[in-house]
């Protein structure tokens, strides 16, 4: 009997875009239980087809790196936790600080505390207000 | 009170005015150095002139007159050179100061010679010119008000916190 009826003329004729238009597509996914769906799908094996080094080579890092602002991504690097909490600054500390240097550093800074001490007793004597000091130059403060 | 065996170096106070201790210091080790090497190189100059004379000379024989012009000279040149060029002389560059403008810009050589030659004012005042350094909010004694300048802290007080961090990791 179909063989005598001329499928692919019929077909032709058929207007497929006016079928799809009275299919509903939403009702049509909304009968359909995704989960069971991907409950059955084995990832593993999907994953074992994808030819991953083939996916890398597409990707242009470069131009995703040229995207990222270093600077942002550092800033929020917190660079005194990441010395004091790992070995890090230790190794650096070995290679290029030299005792000349860390006596330097403990001078400079008692220093530098002596003279916060005998300004904290200047200000209490001349009953200057806490928090008034000017600091420094506005070119050299503003800077930093 | 319990006092800190290694004070932290506080990053923030970098180009802050420098306080009264820390410019004594320096003061105190440019004024050995200028009369030390004043001494070396005189040394080194009478031993010269002995060995391409023959003769003998010791500091006597220069005058007391020309000796005081020559030292004024060479303590001049202590001072102005390094800070005309690099904004510190040698006990700066220890105690980690250096001089700028008022405004915080780098000082000419101009103004660091008005510094220089004003300086002993702040000593024939009585001492009253440095007054300024103690007292003051900018800590600026009288030969800084002459020239427009202030000293300010200069070293990397960044770079002694991560290495006093580093060094402390362990005590933490």
């Amino acid at each position: 009997m179909l063989g005598i009826v001329p499928v692919d003329a019929v077909l032709r004729r058929v207007d497929v875009q006016a079928v799809l238009d009275r299919i509903d597509l939403q009702a049509l996914i909304d009968r359909v239980d995704l989960n069971e769906v991907l409950a059955n799908v084995d990832i593993d094996q999907l994953a074992a087809r994808l030819d991953l080094d083939a996916l890398i080579q597409r990707i242009d890092v470069n131009a995703i790196v040229d995207r990222v602002d270093i600077n942002a991504v550092v800033d929020r690097v917190d660079i005194e936790d990441l010395v004091a909490r790992t070995e890090i600054g230790r190794v650096i500390m070995s290679s290029t600080t030299s005792i000349a240097t860390r006596t330097l550093d403990a001078g400079r800074s008692t220093g530098v505390g002596l003279d916060q001490f005998v300004n904290r007793w200047v200000d209490r004597v001349l009953r200057r207000p806490r928090g008034t000091a000017s600091g420094g130059p506005a070119r050299l403060v503003a800077a930093r | 009170m319990t006092r800190r065996k290694n004070p932290e170096p506080e990053p923030s106070l970098t180009g802050h005015y420098a306080g009264p201790v820390t410019r004594l210091v320096s003061y105190a080790i440019d004024a050995f150095l200028v009369s030390a090497l004043f001494s070396i190189v005189t040394a080194g100059l009478f031993w010269l002139i002995e060995l391409v004379t023959g003769n003998n000379y010791d500091a006597s024989d220069v005058g007391g007159l020309l000796g005081g012009i020559l030292f004024l000279a060479w303590i001049f040149l202590y001072f102005w050179g390094p800070m005309a060029a690099w904004g510190r002389t040698l006990g700066m560059t220890i105690v980690g100061l250096e001089l700028v403008r008022r405004d915080g810009d780098r000082v000419g050589a101009g103004r660091v010679a008005i510094r220089v030659i004003t300086f002993p004012i702040s000593f024939l005042l009585l001492g009253l010119g440095f007054i300024g350094i103690l007292l003051g909010r900018e800590h600026r004694a009288l030969h800084d008000v002459f020239a427009g300048t202030t000293i300010v802290y200069a070293w990397d007080a960044r770079a002694a916190r991560l290495r006093f961090l580093a060094l402390n990791r362990t005590a933490r």
